[in-house]
């Protein structure tokens, strides 16, 4: 069927012991758009996982995760050549900003996996824009991962041990002044996203925001992962995950 | 793949294949064609409706289990005006039998949803959901057999729709809610909903109420189809944790006319088709056909050939 795939790894790395990077076969259709994600099954949890699109090129698709628990710990143990079972590409897409805009990327921890493909298009599209991209400490930030091209990058991290000593979102804030933004796209855990929702809010700022949430079917029809929004609840999987952040009532 | 020998018959309802999506893994019944080939289900059934649209539970609504999953999405629904309205042209396109789940806070608002989409074509069935067990303001009327016997009779005054009774398998014996069902006048009975369960969540300490599904359900599952198959002369609908083609036929044998898959249809997209394949292999093999394998292994059918 269209959307529900039996995809070949075609290659496999794995970076600080918990980032793992694989390349599968692209048998999508139709071709994945950045914000969107393949729904898989591990082999190590009973349903699947939504996992963020990294990167799409005609022949690959690349998906970055951490190894967290017992799904995602099962799926780095795939070799290449052996085949996933995936469903996808679903959910929505982050929307392609106007050329005149100034534009920052915004991406926390694993937020960067989605940002990394907007960001290779955004270079492909010839638009400039500035990524900031902060972890917990160096033993977590992926910085090397970053798209070759020339635009601004800013690099944190919360305990300093790399870039500056700051959260991503602090960091943001504090360049404000001197690199105008204004359209934010961002990704990674949900209190930094309500962080930033509030700056981009407080500065008058648009911005669209990659929410994560437990899922089942990742297509819309068992309403599992709604997020409250001033439109009623909303599914993170079909509506999202890509939302404009004045939308979400942020808990 | 020759399909035709998996026709079957419960009672008025004429399926081309006894594999059903359940209600509530299946949405307003057109979403999943993208993932799976609607040509191996015998049905379309939708999410379960109610008169007004609803909101559903606060999230979170999903948790997971090693073996299973417990929910408490609490029937969001776009209601049923607006199903009608929106949505039914679209499933009559599919060429299926079209089973509308109905559902409320009261007999009432469910019976309302019944009388509204009786005058609309293109149905065939309602199953009344009388056992969502994540709605807290309301009591689980298949709980009581005195209630379910109450509902189905008033909706078979409204209908001459086939009715099938969706049980809740949360009682002290199954068989009783079963035998008022079929009382009232049930066409069909299906068996069972979630299981009622509780989750504890290490991360924020807190615990959250829910309907559980998955494998871990099935031999209870399977135990309450083989319970009422004994007791009630209607047909069954099997449903609870059937995540293989062994499992689906298991089912049958245990006294089920068709089978429904709920979650294992997201998991495995491909189930239905690999049950058809298995059934029409095994009926192959066997040199038998699908109507006599029914109940084949049920206590009741093995003493009636003793007899």
């Amino acid at each position: 069927m269209k959307k529900h795939k039996i995809m070949q790894v075609l290659s496999k790395k794995i970076y600080k012991e918990k980032f793992v990077e694989l390349f599968l076969e692209n048998d999508l259709t139709p071709f994945p758009r950045p914000g969107q994600f393949l729904h898989i099954l591990t082999g190590g949890a009973f349903i699947r996982r939504p996992l963020s699109i990294a990167g799409c090129t005609e022949n690959s698709v690349r998906i970055l995760f951490e190894i967290k628990g017992k799904g995602t710990k099962k799926l780095s143990e795939i070799s290449k050549g052996q085949y996933l079972d995936i469903v996808g590409p679903v959910g929505n897409n982050f929307p392609l900003p106007d050329r005149k805009k100034e534009i920052s990327l915004v991406a926390g921890g694993m937020g960067l996996a989605p940002l990394l493909f907007l960001a290779s298009q955004l270079i492909s599209e010839k638009m400039n824009f500035k990524f900031f991209y902060g972890a917990r400490d160096k033993g977590h930030l992926l910085d090397f991962l970053l798209p070759k091209g020339d635009y601004k990058k800013f690099i944190s991290t919360d305990d300093g041990s790399d870039g500056e000593k700051l959260t991503v979102v602090e960091m943001f804030e504090r360049k404000l002044n001197n690199e105008k933004t204004d359209i934010v796209f961002a990704a990674g855990p949900y209190q930094m996203l309500k962080a930033l929702s509030e700056i981009c809010r407080n500065n008058n700022i648009e911005a669209y925001v990659s929410l994560e949430n437990i899922m089942f079917c990742g297509l819309g029809v068992c309403q599992g992962c709604v997020t409250e929004t001033i439109n009623g609840y909303k599914r993170v999987c079909r509506d999202g995950p890509v939302f404009d952040h004045r939308e979400i009532k942020w808990t | 793949m020759d399909l035709k020998q998996l026709k079957i018959k419960l009672g008025k309802l004429v399926l081309d294949t006894p594999v059903l999506p359940a209600s509530g893994t299946f949405g307003y019944g057109d979403e999943l064609q993208d993932v799976t080939d609607y040509k191996f289900l015998g049905a379309i059934i939708t999410k379960t409706l109610t008169w007004e649209q609803t909101q559903g539970n606060p999230p979170p609504r999903i948790w997971e289990f090693e073996n299973g999953l417990m929910n408490s999405i609490g029937l969001q629904n776009i209601g049923v005006r607006c199903f009608a309205s929106e949505k039914l042209s679209c499933l009559k396109k599919l060429k299926k039998p079209i089973i509308v789940s109905v559902g409320g806070k009261s007999p009432e608002d469910i019976l309302k949803c019944i009388e509204f989409l009786d005058r609309k074509n293109g149905i065939s069935a309602f199953e009344l959901n009388l056992s969502c067990p994540n709605i807290k303001t309301s009591k689980i009327i298949s709980e009581d057999p005195r209630s379910t016997f109450n509902i189905i009779k008033k909706a078979k005054k409204i209908t001459d729709k086939i009715i099938i009774a969706k049980l809740s398998p949360n009682v002290r014996d199954i068989c009783e809610t079963g035998i008022a069902a079929e009382e009232a006048g049930a066409d069909i009975l299906c068996a069972v909903n979630t299981y009622k369960g509780l989750y504890y969540d290490w991360n924020n300490k807190k615990m959250y109420t829910g309907g559980v599904s998955g494998s871990m359900i099935f031999p209870m599952a399977l135990r309450a189809v083989y319970e009422l198959y004994q007791k009630v002369s209607i047909p069954i609908i099997g449903v609870g944790g059937i995540s293989s083609e062994k499992r689906a036929l298991e089912m049958i044998f245990a006294g089920a006319s068709a089978i429904g898959l709920g979650t294992f249809l997201i998991i495995n997209p491909e189930l239905p088709m690999k049950i058809c394949k298995f059934l029409i292999d095994y009926l192959k093999t066997n040199h038998t056909n699908l109507q006599s394998i029914i109940g084949l292994y049920n206590e009741k059918r093995q003493k009636e050939t003793d007899c």
